[in-house]
């Protein structure tokens, strides 16, 4: 019983981690896509801009009830009943959400490096050990992280100078900018990479008030998403020029193939594990945030204290990982065609641009008091 | 509360006995050579040259064959392969394959686009072995012929074609990926090395032969062969392979240029010599109205490594007047291998049509269809500037102190 | 309360996953639910099962110490 009076706090730096982490997690598994073929930089570099203004609107959202997280925010603004309706709802999302980027790297993992593993007990154990870190806490989410960072980064900056030095970059795959005008670029900015990478920060609207320095939090996160948009940018662009735009629209796990180019001095060669290993830290880190703000949510609808529905819920989302599609395909498909409509614009942009203005309109006097306050 | 962690830690060993994916290194055969031969019932008859690793070992090497090879028929690569172990004790790995040895006839008649899918599917296989085409003998052959410095003979032709492109540029530098991606490309056409053997194949399979000093049996690399799409069309000589890739990426080569006709006869010419040290060359085509032009900007540095001339090499107008002479010939060479390369076989071979496509992008999208067509009949300009810049530890050459009796 | 939770979860994600293979195939919901709750017999569908069950026991054992809590503060 005393873990639950543990306070839940997080730095300032820890939060860029995850953030940092979180972003880069998916896109080092899937990619962007090649929607917009040789472009597809561009599309990353404007959506990056726009990610930057849904996150200052979501903290934004978030100051308006400092210590409040997303479902409380809810419950503010559509009263009790409707806003655990509501909250219900998100918690759906978050953990399906949650089994399909788990999907994506057992996809991984059972294609390139452990082939006749069962996918299953793949799903199990990677649930095992997250189930594990968030049942001790946000804490030790934070410091796994603090711990990890420093490899992911660098060895995210290294294949790119690795696959550069080893001459498979060629950088005229970059060429015609532009070719077919902005079009195909608007179409693959929405609504796949504004809510791919970007709008999927929704879930912090459950973490960052848990944060220590509430204050900061703005600037913090701003600066890590605009960080972590160069470094997809970095990697897109290593992508399109190591493998081609012909080459990238036929692969699966377009980081790893370009970093199985590499070669250098006839020594350091077969690399691609560093990029199992990036996409593992990247998978864990956000499998965990959304499972995370998923058992909050329902922390708030139940009030039972969550670390109670850590192991039933974790669980559950190992089952759907394997239920939510029967082969890889189809698991595409859905990422393509209905996840983005139907699932990610409504949780992040409309749901959020909805309750903000009741948002706004309830808490109108208790922001003047808490002003007030705060002036004292 | 410790009994508890004791009785789950238990359960959890019982998991651990059970791994799907452990191999022992000693359950594995290291494959490095495939060769792929039309089948007589099937479709493929596949040959896997593995590994006798024992065999290799720089402490105490056992006597034997450094490798051993196995053939099958069968209609597709993974299926054969997989069932390779009717012959084979091992398990094989082929993810450190360095050739694949492709019959002419299956590249002909087949086109190699069916089986290079399964081997871009294949996580095992990985970018860095060579594709050979083979002529005259049948593939199977190839994995088998015994080098004495190279034990593995699969690792000698990947040895072999890394110094020969690094010394004089005979290898158009294709690996899997480059080749899928010219297939697919509108605006280019795959090409890929041929192998020949010179010798007796028969008499290269005994190690025995690794004790001679000329060996019976050789593997040799020839020029290039181009493909339409993926069915193989025909070769190009070792010199037009040169100059192909004078256009696209050459590290280093050497030319030999006639100083001045003296003679009719090849033998009565004088010429020197130019070690090609540094490259730099860009493509480009574009339209002129309805004719489409083909410009290629050509480089280089040089130093001069042999003098039958007479010129005075201490000299600058000297360096001129054998730069401009240099540039002149190695522009006709190069003229004269892309006109070749459009009357006899009208295939892009030389990424002009992505050139295009990266300058001229609705131009390149119009023609993109019968660019091969639009290829054959372009203009080509090739500008090739060859700069000299020193004569290895001599000036002036000994023969010009001669007295110039023959001249008359 | 934890097992009711479960059981919202477990058939909330059931329901959202067959409405999603529902836009995906095409086919009617039962279609879509009988294909989901089949065990296919020579795949390895039944570990998840097997630990999803897990999560059941667990849940109701936890239901279960967490009312024997409540009922000894109460006294």
């Amino acid at each position: 019983m005393k873990q639950q009076k543990l306070m839940e706090k997080l730095s300032l730096w820890q939060l860029a981690v995850l953030l940092f982490t979180f972003e880069i997690g998916s896109v080092a598994v899937v990619g962007v896509g090649n929607d917009s073929r040789q472009d597809a930089w561009i599309a990353v570099a404007i959506s990056t801009l726009l990610g930057a203004g849904i996150v200052s609107f979501y903290i934004m959202l978030l100051k308006r009830a400092p210590g409040k997280n997303l479902f409380e925010l809810m419950t503010i603004s559509f009263g009790k009943w409707l806003g655990k309706g509501i909250g219900l709802l998100y918690v759906f999302y978050f953990f399906y959400i949650a089994e399909r980027v788990l999907r994506d790297f057992c996809e991984l993992i059972t294609t390139v490096i452990f082939e006749n593993t069962p996918i299953e007990i793949i799903s199990i154990t990677m649930m095992g050990v997250i189930a594990y870190m968030i049942y001790l806490g946000l804490e030790v989410f934070g410091r796994t992280g603090e711990i990890f960072i420093p490899y992911v980064f660098t060895f995210t900056i290294l294949i790119g100078f690795a696959t550069f030095f080893s001459g498979e970059m060629d950088f005229k795959n970059l060429l015609p900018v532009m070719a077919e005008g902005i079009g195909p670029i608007i179409q693959h900015i929405f609504p796949r990479l504004l809510t791919f990478p970007y709008g999927e920060l929704i879930t912090f609207m459950v973490i960052i008030p848990y944060v220590t320095q509430f204050k900061k939090v703005g600037k913090v996160s701003v600066i890590t998403v605009l960080v972590s948009g160069m470094i997809i940018i970095y990697g897109t662009v290593i992508e399109i020029a190591t493998l081609g735009t012909e080459q990238l629209g036929r692969t699966v796990f377009p980081l790893l193939s370009a970093a199985r180019d590499i070669s250098l001095l006839e020594f350091i060669e077969r690399v691609d594990l560093v990029v199992v290993f990036i996409v593992m830290f990247g998978i864990i880190t956000k499998v965990s945030v959304f499972f995370f703000a998923g058992l909050k949510g329902l922390e708030h609808i139940t009030n039972i204290p969550y670390r109670y529905m850590v192991l039933p819920m974790a669980t559950i989302i190992s089952y759907g990982t394997i239920l939510i599609s029967d082969n890889f395909a189809e698991h595409v498909e859905e990422g393509i065609r209905f996840i983005p409509q139907y699932m990610h614009v409504p949780f992040q942009l409309i749901l959020p641009a909805l309750f903000a203005p009741l948002l706004f309109w309830r808490t109108k006097n208790q922001k003047k008091g808490s002003g007030h306050h705060e002036s004292k | 509360m410790k009994k508890r962690t004791l009785i789950l830690m238990c359960i959890l060993s019982l998991t651990l006995t059970g791994c799907w994916d452990s191999t022992e290194l000693n359950d594995v055969s290291i494959v490095t050579g495939i060769a792929i031969d039309p089948g007589k019932e099937k479709r493929y008859r596949l040959t896997v040259g593995y590994v006798n690793a024992s065999m290799l070992s720089p402490q105490q090497p056992t006597e034997g064959a450094p490798v051993s090879i196995m053939s099958l028929e069968g209609n597709s690569l993974p299926e054969i392969s997989a069932r390779m172990n009717i012959g084979v004790s091992r398990k094989l790995v082929f993810s450190h394959t360095r050739a694949l040895y492709i019959n002419e006839e299956v590249a002909i008649n087949d086109g190699v686009g069916s089986f290079l899918d399964s081997l871009e599917r294949n996580p095992q296989f990985r970018n860095d072995f060579n594709i050979l085409i083979t002529k005259g003998d049948p593939a199977e052959k190839f994995p088998t012929i015994n080098d004495p410095v190279e034990k593995v003979p699969s690792l000698k032709v990947q040895k072999q074609v890394k110094s020969l492109l690094e010394g004089w540029g005979g290898d158009p530098r294709v690996r899997l990926t480059d080749f899928i991606d010219a297939i697919v490309s509108h605006g280019r056409s795959p090409v890929a090395s041929s192998v020949t053997i010179k010798g007796d194949p028969e008499k290269g399979k005994n190690v025995e032969s690794n004790m001679m000093t000329k060996a019976p049996a050789r593997i040799m690399l020839g020029g290039i062969a181009v493909f339409k799409k993926d069915k193989l069309s025909g070769y190009l000589s070792m010199e037009d392979t040169r100059n192909y890739l004078w256009t696209q990426k050459l590290e280093s080569t050497m030319v030999t240029i006639p100083c001045a006709n003296h003679g009719k006869e090849q033998k009565e010419k004088l010429f020197f010599d130019l070690a090609i040290t540094n490259n730099k060359s860009t493509i480009k085509a574009f339209y002129k109205g309805d004719q489409p032009h083909l410009k290629v900007d050509i480089y280089s540095e040089a130093r001069l490594t042999s003098m039958q001339c007479k010129e005075d090499l201490s000299k600058k107008e000297t360096y001129l007047d054998l730069e401009k002479k240099s540039s002149k010939y190695v522009k006709d060479m190069i003229v004269a291998t892309i006109k070749k390369v459009q009357n006899e076989f009208g295939l892009d071979i030389f990424g002009f049509g992505e050139a295009l496509y990266r300058q001229d992008y609705k131009k390149a999208k119009e023609v993109e269809d019968k660019w091969n067509e639009e290829f054959a009949r372009a203009d080509v300009d090739v500008n090739v500037h060859v700069a000299i810049r020193r004569s290895g530890i001599r000036g002036k050459s000994f023969l010009s102190e001669l007295p110039a009796s023959e001249e008359e | 309360m934890v097992t009711l939770v479960y059981f919202v979860m477990y058939i909330g994600m059931l329901i959202l996953i067959s409405l999603i293979d529902m836009f995906i195939w095409k086919q009617s919901f039962f279609q879509v639910i009988i294909r989901l709750f089949t065990l296919d017999e020579g795949t390895n569908e039944w570990f998840v099962s097997g630990t999803a069950f897990i999560g059941l026991i667990c849940s109701i054992v936890i239901d279960y110490r967490l009312r024997k809590n409540k009922g000894q503060k109460q006294l």
